[in-house]
């Protein structure tokens, strides 16, 4: 039997040389349909710990730097065998979004507007409202012309929303300049650039 | 069950904005891999219950199926 694989990212390729894994391990690239695995054999799933959490991290932006597109996998996926069967179409399609791509994380800060309580209709139309940010529109202009992609995540508490963004590979220098003099009626906190973490089809869901 | 909530509590415990970030992205987004046996981690569903307070992400809280 052959020992476990920590999955680390999925691909349409092989990398383009020799990839390290979160342990020091060779990555190997293993045929699973029309995709590539990208995984290192292990003894025992890894300890959740800052540092491995981490070392995945770094192990999958490794892979991103060494191929045209990458799906990054959650940590923890230690497997005997890899099974994308039945996902082909949702997998190849998000592929091809991320394709010399990458990821850039907003936070945005501060309360959400009181929502209109006046009738249901009301209610679920100041919700969507609310939710599309709009308050980010000056920033969505000043991006207008390098990202390619847009995802957000409503959240509660201090933390409004998270906001992901896909870039060409390359552009994050661009893309914080452009946001570096903007001035938002909302607090904004960019990290970056990120393996397209947010843009891999589970999280679509 | 003790030594599991210590894990999950010391990984986010004095955690900086980037670390939360990567636990974001690593640990609640990409693909989940399905085959013949997901040994799973233990803690991570804690880590979400906790990183939900710290990022306010509340939507994302949700029971997780885990295959033996």
């Amino acid at each position: 039997m052959s020992p476990p694989l920590n999955v680390y990212a999925l691909s349409d390729g092989p990398p383009a040389g020799p990839v390290l894994g979160a342990l020091g391990e060779t990555v190997r690239a293993l045929p699973a349909g029309p995709f590539f695995a990208l995984a290192g054999e292990v003894d025992q799933p890894p300890e959740l710990t800052p540092a491995s959490v981490r070392a995945h991290e770094a192990a999958v932006r490794r892979l991103a730097e060494a191929c045209a597109a990458v799906l990054p996998v959650r940590f923890g996926s230690v497997v005997d065998q890899v099974d994308f069967s039945g996902r082909e179409a949702e997998l190849l399609e998000a592929l091809e979004l991320v394709r010399g791509r990458e990821q850039m994380t907003l936070r945005v800060f501060g309360e959400e507007p009181p929502l209109d309580r006046r009738s249901g209709t009301a209610y679920l139309e100041s919700l969507r409202s609310s939710r599309a940010l709009p308050e980010l529109d000056p920033l969505r202009t000043a991006l207008a012309s390098l990202v390619r992609a847009e995802r957000t995540e409503a959240q509660k508490g201090p933390l409004r929303a998270s906001v992901y963004h896909l870039i060409d590979r390359g552009s994050a220098p661009e893309y914080l300049r452009a946001m570096a003099g903007l001035k938002l009626a909302v607090r904004v906190t960019p990290s970056g650039p990120w393996p397209a973490w947010s843009f891999a089809p589970e999280a679509l869901r | 069950m003790r030594r599991r909530e210590e894990q999950a509590m010391e990984i986010l415990e004095g955690a900086d904005q980037s670390l939360l970030d990567v636990i974001d992205h690593v640990l609640n987004k990409g693909v989940l891999v399905t085959g013949e046996a997901i040994l799973g981690v233990a803690g991570v569903d804690l880590i979400y219950l906790r990183l939900d307070a710290l990022l306010c992400a509340a939507d994302r809280v949700q029971p997780r199926a885990r295959k033996k």
